[in-house]
């Protein structure tokens, strides 16, 4: 009877989060890209968690030198920290579109939170790694002639970027061409021959590390020589 | 020693004061304050606040000498999470006992100074959950009052409350978190009893 009472006294007191008096943390880490190079403006979340309630205990941005600095209350009775780090902002807007790297989890265990008790209350996460996708640019030009040319390169900064694919599809022209690139230098080039006024739909699927931006441009080929910029 | 054991012997110290013959000249002043958080602290840069209420009640000691308990409540909502973590709002509740001086300029009008200590509470909201953190504010404060009549009359003044808080927090924080100060002007309708 008395095990069975103090089993649904914790049920019914187990249930919200409970935060210490006058106590806070801060949570630390040293964010940096693939290049070994800090980044700057990548939303940090500290998020405290137990069977049946959740909460945001602390959130930040990364400072010029990546470091993150979380300020966090101090929950009692969580059984899970979570600590995010993304490109997402609160209204789920493109935070930075230098930044790729989607919700990268750095889960705390109940050593670290003994830890952040001994240690002057203050986890350090050590270093964390985000993916960031360099930006690039897609540019198109139409020469025209006989037959007509269709000259395209990317050029992109840093010079580390991969191309998984790009498709381009005449609507009037039965062939698919498809490029398959890898390991691009600063500049990639090709050519193809496209008929007049010919929309032409280019698929791209790009890639940096884990991290893949893919999307589709319908452009509408004209008669003169044309150029097409399309910046990522 | 926790805030409720301050307020227990606030209340017996208020008990025992209705029992002396000088509560016969109680003043009661029945105000609104505008606090003004200021240095650089958890409370200046985390949050926006907002009008508060003031209630204190002065009694004679010796000649122009008087004490006073006075209780300060107001609320603020935090605008910046990343400097207090993710809290919704919080009351920030004073209550001291100050020793006052009062010079009477003419039948009408009056300014006094005043010297005070007492605890001071943040209650903190997050959600459905609620927490604190609390300690001993520092009160100094001076204003004017116009009598309307000898019962009625209008205080206007200003105190700076400095709040030394039992937050354990990270050495770099501590200032930060540990100490904040406010300045409150203040508007109160005094009735003398």
């Amino acid at each position: 009877m008395q095990r069975m009472t103090i089993l649904c006294l914790l049920v019914l007191t187990g249930c919200d989060l409970i935060y210490e008096n006058n106590q806070r943390w801060l949570v630390t880490s040293l964010v940096s890209d693939q290049y070994h190079q800090p980044v700057a403006n990548v939303p940090v979340t500290v998020i405290a968690a137990n069977y049946s309630d959740r909460d945001i205990i602390g959130l930040n941005v990364t400072e010029t030198n990546g470091m993150a600095k979380v300020r966090t209350i101090a929950p009692s009775n969580a059984s899970e920290y979570i600590v995010e780090f993304n490109m997402l902002d609160q209204q789920g807007q493109r935070f930075d579109t230098t930044v790729s790297s989607l919700r990268m989890v750095a889960p705390l265990v109940d050593e670290d939170i003994g830890s952040i008790l001994k240690n002057d209350f203050i986890l350090d996460l050590g270093g964390i790694k985000v993916n960031q996708l360099a930006s690039f640019v897609f540019r198109i030009e139409n020469s025209s002639g006989r037959p007509d040319t269709l000259n395209w390169e990317i050029a992109a900064q840093p010079l580390h970027i991969e191309i998984d694919s790009v498709d381009f599809r005449p609507t009037t022209n039965v062939s698919v061409i498809k490029g398959q690139f890898l390991s691009v230098d600063n500049v990639q080039s090709n050519s193809l021959m496209v008929v007049d006024n010919d929309t032409l739909s280019i698929r791209y699927q790009f890639r940096n590390g884990s991290i893949t931006s893919a999307g589709q441009q319908n452009i509408i080929m004209d008669s003169e020589d044309q150029t097409y910029v399309f910046q990522f | 020693m926790s805030f409720s054991f301050k307020l227990l012997l606030m209340s017996i110290f208020f008990v025992l004061l209705l029992n002396t013959p000088c509560f016969s000249q109680v003043e009661l002043r029945l105000g609104t304050v505008y606090p003004v958080r200021v240095g650089t602290n958890f409370l200046n840069e985390g949050y926006q606040s907002n009008f508060g209420a003031s209630t204190e009640l002065n009694f004679p000691i010796y000649k122009n000498w008087f004490g006073q308990i006075a209780y300060c409540l107001f609320h603020a909502r935090v605008n910046n999470p990343e400097s207090v973590g993710f809290i919704a709002k919080t009351g920030v509740t004073h209550v001291h006992v100050a020793l006052g001086y009062r010079l009477i300029l003419s039948p009408r009008y009056e300014v006094d100074t005043k010297l005070g200590v007492g605890p001071a509470i943040y209650r903190h909201f997050q959600d459905d959950d609620r927490f604190y953190d609390d300690g001993t504010s520092l009160t100094i404060g001076a204003g004017l009052l116009y009598r309307i009549n000898t019962d009625l009359g209008i205080y206007a003044g200003l105190e700076y409350l400095r709040d030394f808080l039992n937050t354990e927090v990270n050495a770099q924080d501590r200032d930060f978190f540990r100490h904040t100060s406010i300045i409150n002007p203040k508007l109160a309708l005094s009735v003398k009893f």
